[in-house]
């Protein structure tokens, strides 16, 4: 009994931080206009991330919205933990190649926020992950 | 312009340079190690440094010349070749910064490869297709390092 109450404990406190799944703050990003993004970037990004994109450059904008790059979205896998989480979405890009973006969120003020991203391309969909990928573990 | 811009053909091309100066730097070692069948690693630092490393040993050499192209800083690059089927290699390349990363996969041709390059890279290829039973087969084991 005392093991199941640890274990009820325990999956209490993994749920407890955020109701949101990765993938829908992911979906609300990506559907987020890129001039709110940009007027915004603390609550999207830590600073790793903004301080590694040029921000005034509107390719590179462009390109953080996820959905001009990726046109058709095949499948997401995520896993999180208390204060961080990955995200991996597979489909195609504009020539219809297989690729995948492999985020990292980490917790900031209750909020997930973007600490690292990864793009994945691919020659062939066989080369795309089957399950969440955290971007500084995909070598 | 940051990492995230790189197309696919670019880092492609980036990828086979670095083999290309790696061949360039030490032709037969860098034969010996592209021949075996996985655990070869590429990397390169941010200042540069390339390392091809294998079984049969490493090779150091200046990644510049390849990544000055690109134009964008980066912390570093490493790609893994791991063997696919008959002369096919596969590879996994990622390029990182800070916060940001891109990574290609695919393979390529070995044999494409090395008959696209001159000296002992060359004469391996052309005893690649030469009859198994023939002295330039024995030539072959000695050049990619039995």
């Amino acid at each position: 009994m005392k093991k199941i109450s640890l274990i009820l404990l325990l999956l209490t406190s993994t749920a407890a931080y955020s109701e949101d799944t990765l993938y829908s703050v992911y979906s609300d990003f990506r559907n987020t206009p890129i001039t709110d993004i940009k007027n915004n970037i603390y609550n999207y990004f830590n600073k790793d991330v903004y301080s590694a994109i040029d921000f005034n450059d509107p390719q590179e904008l462009e390109l953080l919205s996820f959905s001009s790059r990726m046109k058709q979205e095949l499948q997401h896998f995520e896993t999180t933990n208390t204060n961080r989480g990955c995200l991996t979405i597979t489909g195609n890009d504009q020539n219809n190649e297989p690729m995948a973006f492999n985020i990292t969120y980490s917790s900031k003020e209750q909020k997930w926020v973007i600490q690292n991203i990864n793009v994945l391309l691919a020659d062939v969909a066989e080369d795309l992950p089957q399950e969440a990928c955290c971007p500084d573990k995909t070598d | 312009m940051s990492i995230i811009t790189i197309e696919k053909a670019e880092a492609k091309l980036v990828i086979a340079q670095l083999i290309e100066l790696s061949y360039s730097t030490d032709k037969e070692l860098t034969a010996k190690i592209m021949a075996e069948k996985g655990g070869i690693k590429l990397t390169v630092d941010g200042n540069g440094r390339a390392r091809l490393s294998g079984k049969a040993g490493f090779i150091t050499f200046s990644g510049k010349p390849a990544l000055d192209k690109l134009g964008i800083s980066l912390k570093s690059v490493s790609i893994t070749f791991s063997e696919a089927y008959g002369f096919k290699v596969k590879y996994y390349a990622t390029f990182r910064a800070l916060g940001v990363s891109l990574s290609v996969a695919g393979q390529f041709d070995m044999k494409a490869l090395i008959t696209s390059c001159s000296g002992l890279l060359c004469i391996a290829a052309r005893l690649l297709t030469a009859d198994s039973n023939s002295t330039h087969n024995r030539q072959l084991q000695e050049v990619m390092g039995k």
